[in-house]
């Protein structure tokens, strides 16, 4: 039997709940605000043939506003292309206020994952050690988003920390330098592993390597950190197309949600949302709610609804984020050396630290700089820019970065709620890091700069940058799973105990946080819940 | 600043950062940025002396440079410098020049150490000229 089903967000989860719910045979209605992306410029040019043709090359890459620009103090190696402003604007009038967090919305079609770097890693039994389920729970359903966005990789040493599931893709093809780090690793992948509790391997990314239904392979036109033309780098609006392609699908866009209504058994009766065309308020009838708005936005609907209803301020416990550090390397042995602009831009290359706590192994992702802008990084080292350049320039081929993820866990102080500003009540998130923060990122790091020294690469000194907390987007907690029922948690399908007919496919749900991308997962996740939540008809 | 000074600005700096005089393109696309972005102005008595030395010259640029990347990093001079190196790198001819070596590995190596001899000449003598003011000028707020 067909159900209504009312899903409110476009992003990983969001899209494919709503996939999945199509594919049983049920009617799903999306509300989303939906900024959209851009029309890729000049799609089939490579890197360079793109900055030789474009009228204007520095408004593409940095932006009319210089956006692009990463201004001095600032301290990332990364400037935010403008080809993906779209992803972080923000409705006229929306807000929010922060203690120890820099949180980040997005309102667009795909949601925060349209931004991503296609990384995809399941979840270990040692993972899931907080959920209700284990790994074989959701394995088939990795296996189920593996077939429809396509994920590339091998079974290596990585697959200690990352589980194989089906689908998988050949690999993409390593850039040199890669190649050589990967090299070096295996050469002495003894001491990697029982000096430094360290291991090397590929990365899997949701990128094509060979075609994939309607989607292209990708081409290596270099041009991956200011969105791939040909959308061979997944994105979760290329399954809102499909989503669009299904008789039984509808799409609400322009629509900001704002809060649910109750009735007197707290079953969620509609939804109102403001139009974003003329600030009018839509009330929108529902049956079965699927909040994947992201774990903030949720959240906010949430608290929203609970004031409208009852005057009160809740407070959810729980938000979690990965500590995230970046550390720049310099490989000695390719100073000198030419790097072709041509390759995947990406993270190739990961490394795994093991931990005591299985739970608190740390994820890292090596990237090879190619045609990242390079002033982030010249800017930083410890002479004037004409030196600086030179050094740089020398040493293009040379660079790379490793982004360290830490796991994360619930903790009753991190929270979000609503706080009062100029009489509109807004999200509220505090953050406070754990007090053995600074010991772990430190030994993280000690033993990160070893074994890249064992690679002929150098951690030049002063230059890991510790991310705010936020920066990775990678947002959970605030409606746990639990075995045991409680307020403000779900069961093991992501239903709410709080509002019978409402679930959560986002990230919400998650009662701990690994030290790996959860995007994937989130996928995966939202997949096993719209299956549990429709079966049966 | 007039249009003609902040002209005259940019083709210094640019010689400075890449050896050549700036195009009609990336003069135009300086002058833009500094009418979008913000801390393009000297905050106190030591960042305009900085940049009226800076201005003299692409010689006298490297000294100020180095100077500020040690004394004032996140100040005018230096922040007019990376957005100017930014506009660089992504526009031709310059960006070629930028972003690949041009000889092997030894003679990379050899030309770095001979950019490291010369930052330490310029600090030299950027100390010598700036960190009286820099002292006149008292704590520095932020």
């Amino acid at each position: 039997m067909s159900m209504p089903v009312t899903v409110v967000g476009s992003g990983a989860s969001g899209v494919h709940f709503a996939r999945t719910a199509l594919a049983l045979g049920h009617r799903v209605t999306m509300v989303d605000v939906g900024h959209q992306r851009p029309a890729p410029v000049l799609p089939e040019a490579g890197f360079i043939a793109l900055r030789e043709r474009l009228d204007n090359p520095a408004g593409y890459f940095l932006g009319t506003e210089f956006q692009g620009v990463v201004a001095p103090g600032h301290g990332e190696y990364y400037g935010f292309p403008p080809g993906k402003d779209y992803v972080f604007r923000t409705p006229a009038g929306f807000g929010f206020s922060a203690r120890g967090f820099a949180p980040l919305f997005s309102f667009a079609r795909g949601g925060l994952a349209e931004a991503w770097t296609g990384g995809c890693y399941p979840f270990s039994d040692d993972d899931l050690q907080d959920f209700p389920f284990d790994h074989a729970a959701l394995a088939p359903f990795y296996g189920e988003v593996a077939r429809r966005i396509g994920v590339t990789g091998v079974d290596d040493d990585l697959t200690r920390f990352m589980p194989v599931h089906d689908g998988l893709l050949p690999p993409l093809e390593l850039d040199e330098h890669s190649a050589e780090l990967l090299d070096g690793y295996r050469q002495q992948r003894h001491y990697f592993q029982k000096g430094l509790g360290c291991y090397v391997g590929r990365t899997r990314v949701a990128t094509l390597s060979v075609p994939f239904g309607d989607r292209q392979e990708c081409t290596y036109l270099g041009r991956c950190l200011w969105g791939c033309p040909r959308e061979a780098l997944y994105t979760p609006s290329i399954t809102l197309r499909e989503c669009l392609a299904d008789p039984g699908f509808t799409y609400l866009p322009g629509l900001d949600v704002r809060h649910f209504r109750v009735d007197s058994e707290r079953r969620v009766t509609a939804i109102e949302a403001v139009s974003l065309d003329d600030g009018s308020l839509r009330e929108i009838p529902v049956e079965r709610l699927v909040l994947a708005a992201g774990t903030l936005q949720s959240a906010g609907i949430v608290l929203r609804s609970v004031h409208a209803a009852t005057g009160q301020v809740a407070r959810l416990p729980g938000l979690m984020d990965n500590r995230q550090v970046l550390v720049p390397f310099v490989n000695l042995r390719r100073v000198g050396r030419r790097y072709r602009a041509d390759r995947y831009q990406y993270h190739l290359v990961g490394l795994g630290l093991t931990a005591a706590d299985p739970r608190a192994h740390v994820h890292g992702q090596l990237t090879t700089l190619k045609t990242a802008l390079m002033h982030p990084i010249i800017q930083q080292l410890p002479f004037d820019l004409r030196t600086s350049l030179r050094i740089a320039r020398a040493a293009h081929g040379a660079l790379g970065v490793v982004n360290l993820n830490f796991h994360d866990t619930r903790r009753e102080q991190n929270a979000v709620t609503l706080a009062s500003e100029g009489g509109t009540l807004r999200v509220a998130v505090e953050y406070a890091p754990p007090a053995d923060e600074p010991a772990r990122l430190g030994d993280a790091v000690r033993r990160l700069r070893a074994a890249l020294w064992r690679l002929g690469c150098i951690v030049p000194p002063g230059m890991a940058h510790i991310r705010p907390m936020g920066a990775s987007v990678h947002y959970a907690g605030t409606f746990p799973m639990t075995r045991d029922p409680r307020p403000w948690s779900t069961d093991s399908g992501g239903r709410s105990r709080d509002f019978p007919n409402l679930w959560f496919a986002d990230g919400s749900t998650f009662p701990s946080l690994p030290a790996k991308n959860l995007t994937f997962t989130l996928m995966a996740n939202a997949t096993r819940i719209a299956h549990r939540a429709l079966a049966g008809g | 600043m007039t249009a003609t000074e902040l002209a005259d600005e940019c083709g210094v700096f640019t010689r400075h950062i890449s050896g050549r005089p700036a195009t009609s393109r990336v003069l135009e696309q300086y002058a833009s940025a500094h009418r979008v972005l913000l801390g393009m102005e000297p905050g106190d008595g030591h960042e305009r002396w900085l940049l009226r030395v800076a201005r003299l010259g692409p010689a006298a640029c490297r000294v100020a440079d180095a100077w500020a990347r040690l004394a004032a990093p996140q100040g005018a001079l230096r922040r007019k410098l990376v957005v100017l190196l930014a506009i660089l790198e992504v526009t031709p001819p310059y960006a070629e020049q930028l972003d690949q070596p041009r000889g092997g590995p030894a003679l990379e190596w050899l030309r770095i150490a001979a950019s490291g001899l010369a930052f330490a000449g310029a600090l030299a003598i950027g100390v010598v000229l700036f960190l009286p003011a820099r002292l006149a000028a008292g704590p520095r707020a932020g």
